[in-house]
């Protein structure tokens, strides 16, 4: 049992290669922005 | 075997403590820890010993017990053959060239009812002829789109402008010609409109609903401060006309909306202004910083001063929670353990490749911000033909291309505004500092916040 670390999110961004590039997520800058671009901001759709 | 004498800590390592919470993360996994104060020296000192674990711990000796030191130790080496810990970067590579367009902003109006002082449209038409784009052209843009989606479903427009309401048969037609096409041509469009609100009246906002159109609202916050720079064409302030019909439509329950707001140097306080819209019962908000070489954009020297300002707007978002109020803050809503994939995060806002503008004449630049830009012309809806010479312009100006890939922040900013990047400093692929900045605070309180709302 971590005493010292906690892990809050798991690793998550090494996905096997058929998973990732399927560009269906939003595109980040047409959202609420307009002149910030954050890609952190989508949502996975095969989440 | 633990070896990171070649490590870049600098890069793929990110501590850093904000209201006695200290968070790490491991940027090429994803992965991000708690730490106590021991393991937080120790990984301090291991990024300043360039991975030498062995002098890392001696350094903590005499300021933490020797047993809690060797615990820290050990679960730090458990947590890199776990592989959440130092973890490499991946080398993504995928043909951009033939990237599919998946997103279009549609310039349907370049004109404005408004004269906003910092429109980065120049009042609505980028400084070129007003114009209203014809619903010939607009089926042509969603022609171009849909042709050049391959096997891509979900496509999205976004009505722009200028003032997109000034245009609104053409709208509606769009939007009509969108919903007949998705059957035929087995798509889905998410329809966005952004618009000041201004015309925003019950018809229209039946329309909206009926057709499941996403809007984004602008409005600056307070009052004394939306009327400084959104004004009407007499001069006048629009926060009396807008504030209205913006709680309308919101309470009539649009299928997704934001109410939009831009802070300038002339309210770094702008915290009090989330806390207007907030308290004018909107919960769904994104404020974002004055851009471009104008008086009233953030500069370098206002940084501290915004910084300050985000960490104060992160703990009244915090109280709110607390309080029971959900407040979505578009930069700090992050889907911190299933968001987008690497290759999305490489590629960022995807201006110029997957995403497009389309001017009223049907002309097609790399993002709204590049209208009428010199050399960045790429073609007319009319032939559906696009320069490739841009695309691979921009194919090489990813985060991968560009002193961003050692930015710890990178994965979440995407390699920021190539826009921003090119008025900034004349190179699209210098990033702007200011920029850079402001996102890696908001990235940081972003995380934090995520984590005292699970801890709730």
């Amino acid at each position: 049992m971590s005493k010292h670390i906690v892990t809050v999110v798991k690793p998550n961004l090494k996905r096997d290669a058929k998973d990732i590039n399927c560009r269906e997520c939003a595109t980040s800058c047409q959202s609420a922005c307009k002149t910030s671009c954050t890609v952190g901001n989508q949502t996975c759709k095969h989440s | 075997m633990f070896l990171l004498a070649d490590y870049d800590f600098k890069a793929n390592l990110h501590i850093f403590r904000f209201q006695k919470t200290n968070i790490v993360m491991d940027v090429n996994s994803g992965a991000i820890h708690l730490v106590d104060d021991v393991a937080y020296a120790l990984l301090e000192n291991l990024t300043a010993c360039q991975g030498d674990l062995e002098r890392a711990a001696a350094l903590c000796e005499g300021k933490f017990p020797s047993e809690q030191v060797a615990e820290a130790v050990r679960e730090i080496k458990a947590a890199y053959e776990e592989e959440s810990l130092f973890t490499k970067d991946e080398d993504i590579d995928f043909d951009w060239l033939e990237i599919p367009v998946k997103a279009l902003c549609l310039n349907i109006a370049h004109t404005c009812n408004m004269r906003c002082t910092y429109c980065f449209a120049e009042q609505g038409n980028f400084g070129l002829r007003e114009a209203l784009m014809s619903a010939a052209t607009g089926r042509q843009a969603l022609d171009f789109l849909i042709a050049r989606s391959q096997g891509i479903k979900h496509l999205e427009v976004d009505f722009f402008g200028g003032e997109p309401l000034l245009n609104l048969d053409m709208m509606k037609e769009m939007v009509r010609y969108g919903r007949e096409k998705e059957i035929s041509a087995g798509k889905k469009f998410n329809f966005t409109l952004t618009t000041n609100a201004l015309l925003l009246d019950s018809k229209v906002m039946d329309w909206v609903i009926e057709n499941d159109i996403s809007v984004i609202l602008s409005l600056d916050g307070r009052e004394e401060v939306n009327d400084r720079h959104r004004i009407l064409a007499d001069g006048q302030g629009s926060y009396g006309k807008i504030v209205p019909h913006i709680k309308e439509m919101v309470a009539r329950n649009p299928v997704s909306y934001y109410v939009r707001g831009t802070f300038t140097r002339n309210n770094l306080d702008f915290s009090n202004d989330l806390k207007h819209l907030i308290e004018l019962g909107f919960d769904a908000i994104s404020l974002e910083p004055a851009v471009g070489q104008n008086d009233l954009a953030i500069k370098q020297e206002d940084l501290p001063r915004v910084l300050e300002e985000y960490e104060r707007l992160t703990l009244l978002l915090l109280d709110y929670y607390k309080k029971g109020n959900r407040i979505q803050f578009f930069h700090y809503d992050l889907n911190l353990q299933q968001g987008p994939c690497i290759a999305k995060r490489c590629s960022g806002c995807g201006a110029g490749c997957e995403y497009l503008v389309v001017t009223p004449g049907g002309d097609i630049y790399p993002c709204h911000q590049f209208i009428g830009e010199d050399g960045f012309y790429m073609g007319n809806v009319s032939d559906g033909k696009i320069d490739r010479k841009i695309v691979d312009r921009f194919r090489h100006n990813r985060l991968k291309d560009k002193e961003c890939r050692f930015c710890w922040a990178r994965y979440f900013c995407g390699g920021g505004c190539h826009a921003a990047a090119l008025h900034a400093g004349g190179d699209m692929s210098t990033p702007d500092r200011v920029a850079c900045t402001m996102q890696q605070k908001r990235i940081e309180n972003a995380i934090y916040l995520d984590f005292m709302k699970r801890s709730k």
